[in-house]
């Protein structure tokens, strides 16, 4: 099967390329002149074109053709920022997600491609109540229902993947937990701050990426784990690593941990006051979508332990 | 040829003849015990690695030295329980069946010892720098690549832990696309006088202490480097340059090097400092530091170790944050010639693009 990927230098991309050659199709990555593509695998087809310019990439779906398309690319934050945080304003957020997403689902409909995915976020959900004000998220909502609401035939599937785990995290937005743990004997509020997340394997979510672009069913797939404390987490990588870091929780953190800096901050010894942190940093799925695996259970731990072994091998640990 | 694959033969070819016998006989060697291992020139370098590697190393035995000092000769010879030694290299290599070669004598020598050694079927670890200039190093490839003798020339801040991984990242393209680098090379001049003398030396700080930073740059920037300019002086020296100011570059990205051999002060003894900037990061690193950001994430490792305590950027401390830097070249070396693998990681081949980038330097500045 040929596909054309968007976004395939991404953390998600760069997984679904070398599983999609691991598998014998032919993923053709798009590219734009400013990508890295030093991060794919030396044997994968790149070709250049920009999803917010509509022109040139009709021309390119034309000349390529494929059978399927996994649109990946989004706008989600600037220098370090992860999508949660915002990091990129309003007006890009549009033209490349919203506007993006149009362009590459209409070019995918003109040249009669079959089966078209679409990455999401399990905050862009129609079931999630968002209200927050990233323009990633808010953004994301809007290409979804900008999409749903063409009179365009080709059907698509929608998946909302919560935090993915996994190796080959060229941008290094997962990389702080592993350098914490393997950078500390101990960890103890505030040097990790407390909350629920839901990490996700990767491997997880390209088989449902896959699945969905060889059978093509007009689906929405939550791909999520079990909500787990933070805590938990940086203990799972403490377990798969040679470090041998503690990681201890400190009762009522939550108020104690805000007022100790507030007490420091107030004598000078702390440049920031307690409410300076962001506390509330939770990520974690709604109780109706924990443990969303359509296609696929690989075991969490195994899949902390890829990741933790790439960062090993790259060097960063 | 690549180890663990042997050639077919008959070959069509002299050169697939060549390989198979070398291959035949590599495996005959290492199916023997260990390495027959011998060292040219027992100064400094001897002293510190060679001997004591190959004297403790379970691949090799250290059976002969050369040394044309009497006294070191004989002193050498009892520490080490050494039955044969020469005052003569070239006599050494010809008489004992040695299966390794260390020439670590003053470069002048290097070319003789090096083909020499290659057309007894030695490996041969040459320390730096490999030859006083690129034709005496091409010299010395053609007499290892006819020999098929597994060569290393002794560059040994590729294997500092901080400088892997300066290369694995950009290997990996975790750095994105290098825009600009720097390296300041303050360091202390040497003891001996004959590197004081370029017909024995070849050359000052450029070719004293510099070549470990070539081979570096050279493998950072993928073996491609231009000379733009360079000002070279003989400031507080005769014959040999203690001061060098040189601008290169690759593929646009601007590398600029200021070396000097200082006088050393109480407090500032010597200054090794890499600064690169990339699309992705900027980071300051030498041997015992690298602090820096990929992509806003800081990261801070000392001799290639992450902190044992890190508060953040308040407080960090390591535990036990050392390398055995000067070693490691040699043992790696050792287990390329156990293998029969020339793919070492600077064969002599490799050596020659660093003597020609060297001389490049040297043309640039209208030294000789």
């Amino acid at each position: 099967m040929k596909v054309l990927i968007t976004g395939g230098t991404g953390h998600i991309g760069v997984n679904l390329v070398r599983k999609l050659l691991d598998e014998n199709h032919e993923p053709i990555v798009l590219v734009r002149e400013s990508s890295i593509v030093g991060y794919l695998p030396e044997e994968t087809d790149t070709v250049v074109a920009d999803i917010t310019d509509a022109q040139s990439l009709n021309e390119t779906f034309e000349t390529i053709s494929p059978d399927a398309v996994a649109h990946l690319a989004a706008a989600s934050g600037g220098l370090s920022k992860s999508s949660m945080q915002g990091g990129i304003d309003q007006a890009f957020a549009k033209k490349v997600n919203v506007k993006g997403t149009l362009n590459t689902y209409r070019a995918a409909d003109s040249v009669g491609v079959k089966k078209f995915v679409f990455m999401n976020t399990i905050k862009g959900h129609p079931d999630v109540s968002y209200d927050g004000d990233s323009p990633y998220i808010r953004s994301k909502i809007e290409a979804e229902t900008a999409i749903s609401e063409s009179d365009l035939d080709l059907e698509y599937t929608c998946i909302y993947p919560t935090v993915v785990i996994g190796p080959y995290d060229f941008r290094l937005k997962h990389y702080h937990p592993y350098k914490m743990v393997q950078s500390n004997f101990a960890l103890v509020p505030p040097l990790y701050i407390p909350h629920t997340m839901n990490p996700v394997p990767m491997r997880d979510v390209t088989n449902t990426i896959i699945n969905s672009l060889e059978v093509g069913t007009e689906e929405r797939y939550v791909v999520s784990g079990p909500n787990i404390k933070y805590r938990k987490y940086l203990r799972h990588i403490s377990d798969v690593s040679e470090a041998e870091c503690r990681v201890l929780p400190v009762p009522f953190s939550k108020i104690v941990i805000p007022r100790m800096i507030d007490i420091l901050h107030r004598r000078d010894y702390l440049p920031v006051p307690g409410d300076a942190f962001n506390w509330d940093r939770s990520s974690e799925a709604p109780s109706q979508f924990e443990n969303e695996r359509p296609f696929g259970s690989t075991n969490l731990k195994d899949s902390i332990k890829r990741t933790q072994e790439w960062y090993e091998e790259v060097e960063l640990l | 040829l690549e180890s663990g694959t042997p050639p077919t033969y008959p070959g069509t070819s002299d050169v697939d003849r060549r390989e198979f016998m070398n291959h035949r006989d590599k495996e005959s060697t290492s199916a023997m015990d260990t390495l027959k291992a011998g060292v040219v020139g027992c100064g400094a370098i001897a002293d510190a690695v060679h001997l004591p590697v190959y004297d403790s190393n379970s691949n090799t035995e250290l059976v002969s030295v050369a040394e044309i000092d009497a006294k070191r000769r004989s002193a050498v010879a009892s520490k080490y329980s050494i039955s044969s030694s020469y005052d003569d290299g070239a006599k050494m290599i010809e008489e004992e069946n040695l299966d390794i070669v260390s020439i670590c004598t003053p470069p002048n020598t290097h070319r003789e010892l090096f083909v020499q050694a290659a057309e007894n079927g030695c490996n041969i670890y040459c320390e730096k720098p490999l030859a006083l200039s690129t034709e005496e190093a091409e010299a010395m490839e053609e007499a290892a690549e006819e020999n098929s003798v597994v060569t290393q020339v002794g560059y040994t801040i590729r294997y500092a832990n901080n400088y892997r991984k300066i290369l694995e990242w950009a290997e990996q393209k975790l750095l994105g696309e290098i825009t600009n680098a720097e390296f300041f090379c303050l360091v202390n001049p040497p003891e001996d006088s004959w590197r004081y003398d370029s017909s024995i030396s070849g050359g000052g700080i450029l070719t004293e202490n510099f070549p470990h930073w070539l081979d570096f740059y050279l493998e950072l920037f993928d073996g491609t480097l231009q000379v733009n300019d360079a000002e070279i002086r003989s400031v507080h020296t005769s014959d040999v340059e203690d001061y060098a100011s040189i601008s290169m570059s690759s593929s646009g990205t601007s590398v600029r090097v200021i070396a000097k051999w200082i006088e050393p002060g109480m407090t500032f003894k010597a200054l090794k400092k890499n600064v690169l900037v990339t699309t992705e990061g900027e980071f300051e690193f030498n041997r015992d530091d690298l602090e820096g950001n990929i992509r806003g994430q800081g990261i801070n490792f000392k001799r290639g170790h992450l902190p044992f305590v890190s508060i953040g950027p308040l407080f960090q401390t390591w535990r036990g944050a050392s390398e055995d830097l000067p070693e490691k070249p040699l043992i790696d070396f050792i287990q390329h010639a156990m293998d029969g693998d020339r793919e070492t990681e600077a064969p002599v081949s490799w050596g020659k693009k660093v003597t020609e980038l060297r001389e490049r330097i040297y043309d640039a500045g209208g030294v000789r």
